[in-house]
């Protein structure tokens, strides 16, 4: 009963298929949700693949982002199988993987819309006008949703490198 | 202790780099199906669809004779019972369990209702496949999600997870089939299952030797700072407070071999939990669920690690902070709360 790929999208879930799938799995955090959420957008994509002139990739993620921060994956937010719960809960490492185990925690607990600005902003290295555009966002909205996020996570104001472009300011004294 | 922007990136590679890629030729075919499911219920409608219906539990089951081609239809079945699937799992209620060929163009359309708090969940297994790990195709309205058809012996054990996006209240259809690529020799037994409310569920009856049975007996000793269960056990979902000094770090967990639900906060804020241990039927929903249930008997533990250091938290070093368990639905002295404060 299945339908024939249309030309190229075959090439493209081959190529591009792990890199989508990657930003799924930030977002959701669940291996499953991840898989739900990029073959809903490749079945989106599936249906105007022949509209789309380029960018396809850019096309398929902004589905992907903008599926998961308008909230229609709230409900399955952070759901996990007993396959996929650690069998233990002391985080016996070195200060380095604990502070990105603590990160990549705290990355769960933001709303989804500054989750997937912090996705595109930190591990696409997206542009904030990029981000806008891909989430349908003011440029202002992204500056703001960054701060608010990062100030979330608890990143440092004074150890922000020089790659970040920050209009607005993170507040002081939110760090133990 | 904050971080760095140096810091995220690298986290969110470390997280993205763990992810486990799908087969890029199942994901086509996935999708393909899908697109051509969605087409085809949009041409046919759900009322087309079934030719005869069956009472089953709480739900309604039909067949599904009228497919796009005139092919014979292999005999599907609904079976009353099978001991891989428990009438009741974990929070879960069987609702009915059929037997589906993979060959053919057979279908089961199971009717039910859906509410937003009673998810439904499907749990399959094949046999005669030659070994292989098909998959199930469960459809409702345009969405699509694939289920594996495990061996007996993996569904015995395995979680489901819900099959619906978005639960809503509303009447669905539970639409199921073979995938298109698992379509070949074998039959698969298909289970489906509605969560439903602690009052609801039926519980198996309580072992006379709960307190002596290795399982589920309570170890003598832990050498933690803090071990206790119910102050009065006669009274066992009484909240239970206990005050400790951390030190760097605060570690917390629950333990229960009983039916029944813990929460936990410190100083009034709630603590996320992580399974530990799941021997028994326990249910952890998510990594970041702040309570955990049993639901049958043998002992299971969730609890939490809080560095102080690297945490967003309120706790101190040095300064006394207040743990409340908070039980509910127990019947006897069945669940322990344990405490360590460890420097490193």
């Amino acid at each position: 009963m299945s339908r024939t790929a249309p030309e190229g999208f075959t090439e493209f879930v081959v190529t591009r298929g792990p890199s989508l799938h990657r930003t799924a799995v930030l977002l959701t955090r669940n291996q499953a949700s991840a898989e739900d959420l990029v073959q809903t957008a490749l079945v989106k994509a599936w249906r105007s693949w022949h509209r789309i002139q380029s960018g396809h990739e850019a096309y398929v993620r902004r589905i992907i982002v903008n599926e998961f921060a308008t909230g229609r994956r709230r409900l399955w937010r952070g759901e996990q199988s007993f396959a996929d719960v650690p069998q233990a809960v002391a985080p016996d490492h070195s200060d380095g993987v604990s502070v990105h185990e603590t990160l990549i925690a705290a990355l769960a607990t933001l709303p989804p819309r500054q989750r997937a600005i912090v996705v595109l902003r930190f591990f696409h290295d997206y542009t904030e006008s990029m981000t806008a555009d891909t989430l349908g966002i003011s440029v202002g909205t992204v500056k703001s949703q960054t701060a608010r996020a990062l100030v979330s996570l608890r990143v440092s104001e004074q150890l922000v490198d020089t790659g970040f472009s920050r209009s607005v300011p993170l507040r002081k004294g939110l760090s133990s | 202790m904050s971080a760095t922007l140096d810091d995220l990136r690298e986290a969110l590679l470390e997280a993205a780099d763990e992810a486990l890629c799908p087969d890029p030729s199942t994901t086509v075919e996935e999708v393909g199906h899908a697109v051509a499911v969605a087409d085809r219920r949009r041409r046919v409608g759900l009322a087309a669809a079934a030719a005869c219906v069956i009472a089953v539990g709480g739900g309604l089951l039909a067949w599904d004779r009228g497919r796009d081609d005139a092919g014979p239809v292999p005999p599907a079945t609904v079976v009353s019972d099978d001991s891989a699937f428990p009438a009741y799992d974990r929070g879960l209620k069987r609702l009915t369990i059929v037997d589906l060929p993979l060959s053919g163009d057979a279908e089961a359309v199971i009717s039910t209702r859906e509410r937003t708090q009673n998810r439904l969940f499907v749990v399959a297994y094949c046999q005669g496949t030659g070994g292989t790990g098909p998959m199930l195709s469960v459809r409702s309205a345009d969405r699509q999600k694939f289920v594996p058809c495990l061996s007996r012996t993996q569904a015995e054990s395995a979680t489901s997870r819900p099959v619906l996006w978005r639960p809503a209240d509303a009447d669905v259809e539970l639409v199921v089939e073979p995938a298109r690529m698992a379509r070949g020799t074998g039959r698969a037994r298909v289970a489906v299952y509605q969560e439903v409310a602690w009052g609801d569920y039926r519980f198996p009856p309580r072992p006379h030797d709960l307190e002596t049975n290795p399982h589920t007996a309570w170890p003598t000793t832990t050498g933690s700072e803090v071990w206790t269960g119910p102050a009065d056990p006669a009274r066992p979902n009484e909240p239970l407070t206990v005050t400790v000094t951390p030190h760097r770090y605060l570690l917390i967990r629950l333990h229960a071999r009983a039916p029944g639900e813990l929460r936990v906060t410190v100083d009034g804020t709630p603590v996320t939990l992580r399974c530990i241990g799941a021997a028994g039927p326990v249910a952890c929903d998510s990594a970041s669920s702040d309570s955990f249930t049993q639901w049958g008997y043998g002992r299971a533990e969730a609890g939490r690690w809080i560095d102080l250091d690297t945490e967003a938290t309120t706790l101190r070093s040095g300064r006394p902070a207040t743990v409340t368990v908070h039980p509910t639905w127990f019947a006897s002295d069945d669940w322990r709360l344990e405490v360590s404060t460890p420097k490193r």
